[in-house]
Formats: C-alpha cells, structure tokens, sequence
C-alpha cells in the first residue's frame, strides 16, 4: 500500500509516539513539510501547550525551529519514522 | 416508764423502718401491688418486731450500756425520755437550748408518743376524712382551749402504757402488741383507760406551749378552723383540741390523724365510718365518743396509700436523733469527752441513710473514739480482707519493682569491674596517652593532606566580559542557542541562575557540547546519550533504545556517558567506562531514592542486550565493577543537582578518573558553574578547564 501510495505521491509517514501514554498519531506528510507544522498539528490534536513536547528519533533531538523538515533528517520517502515525544525533565 | 420498755419499742420502731426500706425495694420491682404489699408488709413488720433482734437501737444500746453502764444504769430515763411534742419537735427543741418545759417527766412525754414514728406511720394508712374531719379526736391536735388549760395533748392509745400510773397489764410488751392493740376495735367506754387517761392528764401538769408543731403529718380538717384550731401554716402546726373530761382514753386513740393532702372522695363515698362519725359528732362537745369498728378500722388500712419510704426514713432518723440527742445530753456523757465524741460518732451515723451492718460500725466507731475492747478489736481485724493483686495490678503496675537477684547481679558486675581496672597503672596510662596522640597527629596529616588536595582551584568569578555576557544572556528572552543534537532557549537558560531547577535541555545541550569537544579535541571515543536514554530504557527496556545506536558502535568507545533523570526531581550521572571496565554512578544527594542497584542491574541489562543485538554474543562481564563514588561533592541546597552531575561528566570526559582521583569542586563553586554554563551553552563550547589537571 505504502508502494502505491510513493508511486503517485513522494510521502512519508511519521508516527508521533509520547511517552506519556497519550494518543499515538500518524502523519502523512511530505518530505518538504516542515517538522514545526507536524509537531503543532499534533499538539493541537491532544490539545496541550506548544512545546511541551520534545521530540526524538533515535536519540536524536528533532529541531521545531526554523526550517528542518524531514529530508533534512534524512527521512525517505514511502517510510515510516516513530518519532518519541518526550515531556520535560526537571531536577535540583 | 422503763427503760425496757422504750428499749423495746424503739428496737420495734427501727426494725419496722427497717422493713419499711425493704419495701420501698420490692416496691420498684412491682408498683402495681404497692398498696397491697404496702399495707401487709408494713403490719407484718409491726407483728415480727419482737423476733427480730437486732437493729441498730438495740445493737447501738447494747454497745453503749457495755462501754458505758452508768449511763445506762444511772439514768435510764432521761437517756430514753421521749419528747413530748414528737420527733420533730424534739429537733427543733434541740436545736435550741433546752427549756424547762422540754424537760418532761417520763409520763408526760409518753403522753406525746402519739408522735411515735410508727403510730403515725400506722395512723396515716388510715387517715380518712370522716377523722380527719374531727380535729378533736386526732390525737395530736391541741385545741387553743387545752393550751390554755395546759392540760395534756390529746393522749392517744399509745400514750397510755407510757404513763407510770397504768397497771402494767395494759403496757403492751412489744410495739407489736401496740399496733395490734391499735388495730382492734377500741372498747369506747373502757372505763380504766379513761381512768388513766384522767389521771394522767389530772396528775401531770404539762406546760405543752410549743407542742403545736409535730410530725409531719397536718390534719388540717376544714372543721378544725371552725373548731378554733390554728390552721395549719408552713411548718405543719397542729393544734391539738382536748377536752379533759370527754376526749378521755379509747376514743382518742382511735383516731388517726388525718392528711390534707389526701384526696378521700368523702361524698362521692359514703361509708359507714361516716355514719359513725356522725354520730360521734352528734355531741356538742365534738369530743370522740365512740372508736370505730374493726370493720372500719381494717378498710381505712386497705385503703390507705399514705406511707410512704421516704416519709418513713424521716420519721426514723427523727427518732433516732431523738434517742442519740438524749444520750448526748446527758451530763455523765458530756463530762467525758471520749464519751461525748462517741456519742456523736454514733449519732452521726444512725442519722446518717443505711447502714448495712451497725453493730461493726458502732463498735468500730466506738473502738476509733479510744475504746478499748477485744471483741471489737479482734472484728476489726476480722473485717481486714487481704487483697490479692490481679492479672490487671501486674500490667498496669507503676511502681518499680524491687529485684533482689538484679541488684545483687549488679552489684556483682560492678565489683567485678572495679577489680578487673586497676586505678594505678601509670605505664598502661602513658601508654594509652601516646597511641592517642599517635593517632590524632596522623588523622591531622592525613587531614591537611585531603584539605590540600581537595583544595578547590576553581575560581569565583569569570572575566569581565564573560560576566557582562552572562549578564546579557540570563536578561535576553530571545535567547536561543543550539548545537546538531540540542537546543536551548531562553525559557531552558533561565533555569541556570542561582536556586532553580535544571531541564533536560541544558543538561542534553552541555553533554553535546562534551561530545563535541571530545571530537574535536580527540582525546578519547566518547558516546553521549541524552536523558532520555536511560528514561525509556527503565520504563520500556532495551527495545526502546535498541535504534539509538544503529549508526554507531557502542562498545569501541572508551566512554559512554549519560544523565539520569530521577523521578522528575533528582539529576544524576552515570558512566560506562569501557575502557577500564566500570559502571561508574555519580550521586550528590547520597543514594537519592536508592537508585544505585536499579542503575546498574539496568545498564547491565543494557550493554547485554546491545552486545547480543550487535555482535550476537552475550556480553562478557568478566571483570566489570560498579563503583558508586562516594566521594561525589554533596550539593549544600535543593538546586544544584543537575550543576553537579554536569560538571562530574564533564571531568569524567576530560579524561580524570575520578575513583582515584578527586573531585575539582565543591558546593562552593556551584553558583561560578551555573554562570560558566550560561557562558558555554550560549558559544557552544565548553571553556578550557585551566584549573583542573587535565586541563583542555
């Protein structure tokens, strides 16, 4: 399915996973989309503060700022990327 | 009058009360046959007096005429005199100082023992209207006329055997007698109790002013206003209407006095009595001439509801105190003081409410008030139970129990030490003296040594111009700063100023600022996670960091170095050294929440799982150890946790080994760190340690 779908259109699909037990959400999203637009849309979704999330692929911190999109990360097309959405750790 | 005879009717009198008290019991358990029971009892006790031997009067004489004969002997009748005006007149007679006129021969007081507790207590079940109506044939009621007269009260039946001119046949010997003698129909033309009852009231002359107050039982008759007599005011005032020569004997003392406070429907029943008692009141004089018949007598007994406990109990300690007043007044008894304290004691106690056993307490009164008596003694030795003490004494016991075998044991422990140490040893002193000092010299060396090594070279403060940047960072709130793998904002960086908590942006920011000066510098292979890593390993396992390291290969680095995130509360440090084959955790709160074993057994888990997953074999423990450094400098305050555990990897990744080698800070140099990463984060870089000893 995910072959058919690459041929007509160059998607990709992030699966936004918190790990707070909240609502597992996929997005079908294009490789040019911007991560901020991913992340707000799920925010929006659960209807939580922007930016309480911080989100990871592979241990690696996902930038919400500026322009980073998935082909900056590296992010192929027809694929799909769980990105972990980790709350704030806090600590004294 | 004799002596016996009074003994006697007043061992009747309280042995009635007596039994009165046992009713008033049996009358809470039925109040439905309280009339019944009441009369029955009542007669039954009046007829069993005589056998019943003991009560307190008689118990109480008893004890008195042994410690006291000559009381007894000398002066039988002043000690028994009855008041002529009855028991509470007598109260209040002896209240005051004695007149002349309470001072009554035998005979004229006995003429007042219409009084006597029991007659009134008999003549109250049957007060009835038709006597009562009669204020002249009540024995007690003293017409103006007789007071005038002074002749003698309205002499009742019982006055009769009391008076010294009676033949002794008509004494009755017991108070049994009396009330059964009161219970027959009285003849109403005996001519000898007239006689004596003239003779009394002839030969006596008896000054009887104050005799208009009397027990407390007013017959207060209508017909006894009209007949002149005092109406009866607060105190229950009688009257007494005498005539000499026609109220004379049996007549009078068939009457009873009557209550106001009983409500006989005269009207509404008509009785033969009342035919009786018209025809008694035919005569002008209103004086009694004719008693009533045993028929009558018996239905105003069976009607009357009139006795009750308590008015018994009063006329009893009335009597009583009466008896005991009289002993009291007695010279003898009032010269001897012992006497006249034991007395009292007595009177005391019979006046008192119940007295379960009198004999014990007279004789133990009497026996407190100095007498001596073996009998009475040896009772109350008798009376002395042993107490035993009870499963409740032993628990709840205050007092310290007194260990013979524990004070001797140690005693004995003492005496043993005591001999083991001898006092006098000045070697063993000199000694001792000397490896103390030892000691104490190398516990200062070492001390100053830890003091120079510990030493902090941190300074306090940055360069100026790193101060004034600081300065500017903390105040920008459009402060950003980011490096490949993490990012600070101004929200993250106002978290270094002084007292507040660390977030995992700084802390994963100023470990990808490590990882990059070891890079850069290329001292040695370090991998950093972030503080999620650990996070997502205890709460998921292996598998949710099992892609954190598919482009790198864990176990040819030297170092893996990640912050752990406690509970959302608490930052600490933990490091693999793969190098030299240590887990290494770093705490500045001591062991917060006990995390040191979880830590380990999990990153044991770990680097198991990561070796299977990537070289597909298990991993090889051979020769690891988990050091926990206790050495980590504690944090002074509730903030700098993250500070601490920061600067620890940030040592660690310098290169210094920190199990045999000190820590670079202390407490003390928080506030200069939390500043110098400020500093740091916003030039991404890490600044050249030039304190520390491998200084990068």
């Amino acid at each position: 399915m995910s072959a058919s779908d690459s041929d007509s259109e160059p998607e990709l699909l992030i699966e936004i996973q918190p790990t707070d037990g909240k609502a597992q959400m996929p997005f079908k999203v294009l490789p040019t989309t911007k991560f901020s637009k991913i992340f707000t849309a799920y925010e929006d979704r659960l209807n939580v503060d922007k930016g309480s999330y911080k989100y990871m692929y592979n241990g690696a911190r996902i930038h919400r700022d500026g322009d980073s999109t998935p082909k900056m990360s590296e992010f192929k097309i027809g694929r799909q990327y769980v990105v972990e959405a980790n709350l704030e750790q806090l600590g004294g | 009058m004799s002596k016996s005879i009074l003994k006697r009717r007043s061992s009747s009198v309280s042995d009635s009360a007596n039994h009165n008290h046992h009713q008033t019991k049996r009358r809470r358990s039925s109040s439905q046959q309280r009339k019944a029971s009441n009369l029955n009892q009542h007669q039954q006790s009046a007829r069993s007096a005589p056998e019943q031997s003991k009560t307190f009067y008689e118990i109480g004489s008893n004890i008195l005429k042994k410690f006291v004969p000559s009381m007894f002997s000398n002066t039988p009748q002043e000690i028994f005199e009855i008041h002529p005006g009855g028991s509470l007149d007598m109260l209040e007679s002896y209240n005051k100082p004695p007149s002349p006129s309470s001072r009554i021969p035998n005979g004229h007081s006995a003429g007042s023992s219409s009084a006597h507790p029991i007659d009134v207590s008999e003549l109250d079940d049957d007060a009835e209207i038709p006597f009562s109506s009669k204020p002249k044939n009540s024995g007690r009621s003293v017409s103006p006329k007789k007071l005038e007269t002074n002749g003698i009260a309205g002499p009742s039946r019982q006055m009769k055997p009391l008076s010294p001119d009676l033949s002794p046949n008509l004494f009755p010997e017991t108070f049994s007698q009396v009330v059964s003698q009161s219970q027959l129909p009285t003849p109403p033309d005996s001519q000898d109790v007239k006689k004596t009852e003239k003779g009394s009231s002839s030969t006596k002359k008896l000054l009887l002013p104050d005799l208009k107050q009397l027990d407390q039982h007013p017959p207060t008759p209508p017909d006894s206003q009209k007949a002149g007599t005092i109406p009866r005011s607060g105190l229950m005032k009688y009257t007494f209407e005498y005539n000499a020569d026609k109220r004379a004997g049996p007549s009078s003392l068939s009457k009873q006095p009557s209550r106001p406070d009983v409500h006989v429907d005269v009207d509404s029943t008509p009785r033969p009595k009342k035919k009786g008692w018209e025809k008694r009141s035919v005569s002008p004089s209103e004086s009694v001439t004719s008693s009533s018949s045993s028929v009558q007598y018996r239905r105003r007994k069976k009607s009357s509801n009139l006795r009750s406990p308590e008015k018994i109990k009063e006329i009893e300690n009335s009597f009583t105190l009466r008896w005991v007043t009289n002993l009291e007044s007695d010279e003898k008894v009032k010269a001897d003081p012992k006497l006249s304290r034991a007395v009292e004691s007595v009177k005391n106690l019979f006046v008192g409410r119940s007295i379960s056993n009198p004999q014990e307490i007279v004789q133990r009164t009497l026996t407190h008030a100095g007498f001596n008596d073996k009998s009475t003694y040896a009772k109350m030795l008798m009376s002395h139970q042993p107490r035993f003490t009870t499963i409740d004494d032993k628990i709840t016991s205050t007092k310290t129990t007194y260990d013979p075998v524990k004070k001797r044991q140690q005693g004995r422990d003492a005496r043993d030490q005591s001999q083991r140490l001898p006092v006098f040893d000045l070697d063993r002193v000199y000694q001792t003296i000397a490896e103390i000092q030892d000691e104490e010299s190398r516990k200062e060396e070492e001390i100053k040594e830890k003091l120079k090594a510990k030493k902090p070279k941190v300074p306090k403060l940055l360069n100026p111009e790193q101060e004034a940047q600081v300065t500017a960072h903390l105040k920008d709130p459009a402060f950003k700063s980011r490096v490949s793998t993490a990012e600070c904002e101004a929200k993250s960086i106002q978290r270094l100023k002084n007292g507040t908590w660390l977030d995992d942006e700084i802390m994963n920011f100023y470990i990808a600022l490590m990882d990059e000066r070891a890079k850069e510098k290329g001292n040695l292979k370090l991998h950093a996670f972030n503080s999620f890593f650990y996070q997502r390993l205890s709460e998921k396992g292996y598998s949710a960091v099992k892609r954190w390291t598919k482009k790198i290969d864990l176990f040819s680095k030297d170092l893996v170095i990640f912050p752990v995130n406690i509970g959302n509360m608490h930052w600490t440090a933990c490091a693999i050294n793969l190098k030299e084959k240590r887990i290494e955790y770093y705490d500045s709160m001591g062991d917060f929440g006990a995390h040191r074993n979880g830590i380990f057994r999990r990153v044991r888990g770990y680097l198991n799982d990561e070796h299977k997953e990537r070289k597909k074999t298990p991993f090889d423990f051979e020769g690891w150890t988990e050091e926990f450094n206790d050495n980590t400098p504690q944090q002074d305050n509730g903030s700098d946790c993250g500070v601490f555990s920061c600067q620890t990897l940030e040592m660690i990744t310098r290169g210094r080994d920190l199990k045999n080698q000190p820590f670079e800070f202390t407490s003390e140099n928080m506030p200069f760190f939390r500043r110098l990463m400020v500093w740091e984060i916003a030039n991404r870089k890490l600044e050249k340690r030039t304190w520390g000893s491998p200084a990068l």
